[in-house]
């Protein structure tokens, strides 16, 4: 994993609008943003104000409406679907909510996996990169089980060493506890921090304030904008505000 | 149960590609089933016209010669059988049918007419009454009467109506009196218009001309009756003082029902053909079964909700029960309308010599066929999903949890499309086999040429070609021919002989003299131009010529295969054979050709010129075969008017027919084949359509299923290729399978019909290989267009929770 000071992510006036039928949804506007190497960084905010769309948009499984996008230095607009797909293998390593560990594939084959769409490895170094991320996660006694056979913190375990086996520039996690209960959910957390004090970079998504403060540097969205702390807490007691407003008209229609 | 159905009704409509491959993939199926069904019910299943049909039976001569199949007996034997044999009720001779018989009518226009020659007995044993009028008497036969039954479809043509008895019909110049109308349900194969009485004369004293059918009496089993013809055989023999006719081990009588003997050469070919479409409809029902079970996946959700909401799990089975019915329903229905309009066209390819093609339609007996089939279809299909469906786990369904991750594989789905494939490839082998033999068939080295000929057949069932006018009159005809024709511009040459090439024609017993050597073979009576016309090769001496006339010493040529037979093939030239008391000094050797038909090598033959032909066997092939004219010339095949106003003019009482060019002649021998491939091309292409769809089915089932997952592995970084490849891998792995699996099957199925080919060989391994490549070909274009669809998967949506 590179462990220089320069920037991984730089993303300039990005934004990213939706288009159905007749509805047009702006799911992020005017976003800057810049994750160095080295950094740990948790984006939070309520459900639909654009955290994931953003984490796809960094991990380059979508792409920007406008704005500029540079990864490790290089712009990504250009980039063929060919290129886009070599670069997530290489560069970015995916932790997902719902683990979505292979189920045909035993434990060892799906940490594997991303090694197998690289070109010019062995299957003995595949192998080797594979058992040593899985040891570095705490897994490497459960080689060949298959995820079904596994706890859902096991399973998230063995999705964290699947995303550290390339040796990515980034990690990006998307509500990696979101499954988990409490107790795994904090081991979870503990072992992202353990590869952050080793170098990682990471880049996580979560609505849960407690894991947020997990992260060295915390950045919060509202309504597809990045906010500050400060207006984030504003914004939440307005909204708060509104809510306990609109449940005294109801109790009072009602008791009227 | 009337919501019930109809809620399954509305279900399925909103589920267009759920019904629409169901239904088509049924519809052909069942398209195919029900065109072949009504041709088995009209020329195989119908009974015969006659009461108590069963009870009928042929009795036939079985010759040693394996080319030769069941015959009839000397006029003599059948005499024998009809007045001493005591197991048959009624018992009766009769002749082959042929379209040798003048009619002439009042304006001395002559047509040819489909008859036979049959005695009391053989009325008596079919048991039909006449339409109108009588049947033939005892007293008819024995005194030669010159009456006729005629069909209700001639008495129609002639303008008779059901008046006709009693009307005088000038037949072969003779003059006859109507006195029945045959009954309309009156059938032989081929179609029979005229009836006239059976007399042994004419019959010929050693060929196995009479035929015999006879109504079983009471209590006689057909074996104990053929016992006695066996016995009755070998007494007449010995009466004769020498065997009837020359023995030899192997041959024989044989009795067999009569249904057997009429439709038996229809069954070979009907049933191949419905085996074929069998093997379509379960391919059908193989598609039906993949649908359902890939709509039940997609519909656990809703089974899960119902079942939360306490229906009993017998309800998934009246459920899938009830899809797999009104699928079937639709698709039977459907398969009905397509066939109504595809079995004309059907019928317009079959082989002529399918009997009973007229009788072949959609009526009421193959409708009955629809409800035992359309049952099978629903029974399998349901079974198929059954077998094939997954438990719903209600908990993790309700959820929204229970995804395709892992372990929800579809063995039965798989074993489905590869068993398709498999019976894709059987049926499209076989279809390759029969139309690698019939282009075999075509490409048959004749012995002759086909080019720029046109040929006709002339009936001389007129009195004056008969007996003693016989010899006069029919080379005073020949002469005349050749001199006008020859004379037509565009006309090269012209020849006349006692059958086209290809046809059924006449045989003699032939001796070596000084020898006990003697064999029935094929006899030809030529005019002098026969072989140059037809490009025959003369090996040795020289041809038949002009010379070659009575009175002048009689010359034969013989074909290499008679050579072969009875002389040393060198020393052929100038030998001596004898035929009908007569011996014949062999002046030529000529090329072997196709004589008979096209399966059948060359057999031995002998020529000689109609006018050394003796008077009775002229008389006799004037009246069993029709003369057959042939011209040659750039404008030989545009000539059938001038042929046809030439012989009006030169003979009013002689009609000519079956004008057509020798090419067609030799397409004619092909029609079974025909029909058969373009059957089973038929059904080999919709078999392959329909894998082709199943395997799209599943791969497209298998890309939902997987999609997530697919979405993961791009999300990693997966290169679309990977994607396809992933996707494609298992589509051309389980088409491989049932490549495999079919190549193997194909192989007794291959042997099995081995029969009909012609000269199979280790040449077809390359057909086989052809049709593995092709099927392989489409397979993989199915598996590429679910592959590219896969591809277009987004990887954004390893992100949603699924």
């Amino acid at each position: 994993m590179s462990t220089s000071e320069q920037d991984i992510i730089q993303l300039e006036d990005l934004s990213k609008v939706f288009y159905t039928d007749e509805v047009e949804t702006h799911a992020l506007s005017g976003i800057h943003l810049t994750i160095r190497s080295g950094e740990y960084v948790s984006i939070s905010g309520p459900s639909g104000c654009g955290k994931s769309t953003l984490l796809s948009i960094l991990g380059l499984l979508d792409t920007p409406s406008a704005g500029s996008y540079r990864l490790s230095g290089h712009g990504i607009e250009q980039l063929t679907q060919k290129e886009r797909a070599a670069i997530r293998n290489r560069q970015v390593g995916f932790i997902f909510q719902a683990f979505n560990l292979i189920g045909d594939l035993t434990v060892v084959e799906n940490v594997e996996l991303p090694l197998t769409y690289r070109r010019g490895m062995g299957k003995q170094e595949r192998r080797d990169q594979a058992l040593a991320a899985l040891e570095r996660v705490d897994m490497a006694h459960r080689l060949n089980h298959y995820p079904a056979q596994l706890s859902g913190g096991q399973q998230q375990r063995v999705a964290v060493a699947r995303a550290l086996v390339g040796e990515p520039a980034i990690l990006l996690a998307d509500e990696p506890t979101g499954n988990l209960d409490s107790r795994n959910g904090e081991q979870v957390m503990l072992l992202l921090n353990e590869l952050h004090a080793g170098g990682a970079t990471i880049c996580m998504v979560t609505h849960d304030p407690r894991y947020a403060s997990f992260a060295e540097r915390q950045i919060y969205m509202y309504d597809g904008q990045i906010v500050d702390e400060e207006t984030m807490s504003r914004l939440r007691a307005e909204e708060e505000a509104r809510i306990q407003a609109l449940l005294g008209s109801r109790q009072e229609a009602l008791a009227s | 149960m009337i919501e019930f159905i109809s809620k399954r009704c509305r279900r399925l409509a909103r589920r267009p590609r759920l019904v629409v491959p169901a239904v088509g993939s049924l519809a052909l199926g069942s398209a195919g089933m029900i065109i072949l069904l009504a041709l088995i019910q009209g020329v195989l299943l119908n009974p015969l016209p006659y009461p108590d049909d069963n009870e009928l039976y042929f009795a036939s001569w079985r010759f040693h010669s394996a080319h030769v199949g069941p015959a009839g007996h000397t006029a003599r034997m059948a005499r024998h059988i009809v007045e001493d044999s005591s197991s048959f009720a009624a018992v009766g001779r009769y002749t082959d049918a042929g379209s040798g018989y003048v009619l002439t009518g009042p304006d001395s226009s002559a047509r040819s007419v489909t008859g036979m020659l049959a005695d009391d007995g053989l009325l008596a044993a079919l048991g039909l009454p006449p339409h109108r009028g009588r049947l033939f008497s005892a007293s008819d036969i024995d005194q030669g009467a010159t009456v006729a039954l005629i069909s209700a479809r001639l008495a129609r043509d002639l303008g008779l109506g059901l008046d006709a008895v009693g009307h005088s019909l000038r037949i072969d110049g003779t003059a006859h009196e109507v006195i029945g109308v045959l009954s309309r349900d009156f059938w032989f194969e081929p179609d029979v218009d005229l009836i006239l009485p059976f007399s042994e004369s004419g019959m010929g004293a050693q060929g196995h001309n009479t035929l015999v059918i006879g109504r079983l009496a009471d209590g006689v089993s057909p074996q104990a009756a053929e016992a006695e013809l066996i016995s009755l055989h070998q007494t007449v023999g010995m009466v004769a003082g020498q065997p009837l006719p020359p023995d030899s081990p192997g041959a024989g009588m044989v009795l067999s029902p009569l249904g057997d003997s009429l439709l038996g050469p229809a069954q070979r070919p009907l049933t191949l053909l419905l085996g074929a479409v069998g093997l379509l409809m379960l391919l059908a029902c193989f598609n039906v079964a993949n649908l359902v079970l890939a709509d039940a996946t997609g519909s656990r959700g809703e089974t899960a909700v119902e079942l939360a909401l306490g229906a009993q799990p017998g309800r998934l089975l009246g459920q899938r029960f009830s899809d797999c019915l009104l699928l079937s329903l639709a698709g039977l229905l459907s398969g009905l309308l397509l066939a109504w309009v595809l079995l004309p066209l059907v019928i317009a390819v079959a082989p002529v010599e399918l009997p009973r093609l007229g009788q072949v339609g959609i009526d009421l007996p193959v409708l009955a066929w629809l409800l035992p089939l359309g049952l099978a279809t629903t029974l399998v299909s349901t079974l198929l999903a059954l077998i094939g469906q997954h438990s719903v786990n209600l908990a993790e369904t309700l959820r929204g949890t229970a995804s395709g991750r892992g372990g929800e594989r579809s063995p039965l789905r798989r074993l489905l499309v590869i068993g398709q494939v498999t019976l894709s490839v059987v049926l499209l082998v076989l279809a390759a086999m029969v139309a690698a033999s019939m282009q075999r068939l075509a490409d048959t080295e004749l012995g002759f040429a086909t080019d720029q000929t046109l040929t006709a057949q002339l009936s001389l069932g007129d009195i004056r070609y008969r007996e003693d006018r016989a010899a006069q009159s029919t080379n005073q005809l020949i002469e005349k021919l050749l001199e006008e024709l020859g004379a037509q511009p565009g006309i090269e040459s012209v020849a006349l002989a006692s059958n086209l090439p290809l046809t059924r024609g006449l045989n003699n017993f032939v001796t070596r003299p000084g020898t006990d050597q003697g064999a029935s073979v094929e006899v030809r009576l030529v005019s002098p131009g026969y072989f140059d016309l037809l490009d025959v090769p003369i090996r040795q001496g020289r041809s038949l010529s002009a010379n070659d006339r009575a009175g002048s010493s009689p010359s034969m040529v013989i074909n290499q295969a008679m050579a072969r037979l009875l002389l040393e093939p060198d020393v052929a030239l100038d030998a001596t054979l004898s035929m009908d008391g007569i011996n014949w000094q062999v002046v030529g050797v000529v090329s072997d050709q196709r004589e008979v038909n096209l399966r059948a090598g060359a057999q031995p033959t002998v020529f000689i010129t109609h006018q050394q032909a003796h008077p009775a066997l002229l008389s006799a092939v004037n009246q069993w075969f029709p003369l057959a004219l042939m011209m040659r010339g750039p404008q030989a095949e545009a000539a059938g008017r001038q042929l046809r106003q030439t012989v009006q003019s030169l003979a009013p009482e002689v009609p000519a027919d079956n004008i057509r060019p020798m090419r067609d002649l030799v397409a004619g021998q092909l029609v079974l084949e025909r029909f058969l491939v373009i059957l089973l091309t038929s059904f080999g292409i919709c078999a392959l359509l329909l894998s082709a769809t199943g395997l799209f089915g599943l791969l497209e089932f298998e890309r939902a299923r997987r999609r997530h997952e697919m979405a993961v592995r791009m999300a990693l970084g997966a290169p679309a290729a990977s994607i396809v490849a992933g996707l494609t891998g298992s589509g051309l792995a389980w088409t491989l399978a049932g490549l495999a699996l079919g190549g193997l099957l194909a192989l007794p199925a291959v042997r099995a019909l081995e029969e009909l080919l012609h000269e199979p060989g280790l040449a077809d391994l390359g057909l086989v290989i052809s049709v593995l490549l092709v099927s392989a070909v489409l397979m993989a274009l199915a598996t590429l267009i679910s592959g590219l669809r896969a591809a277009g998967i987004r990887p954004a949506e390893a992100l949603r929770q699924e």
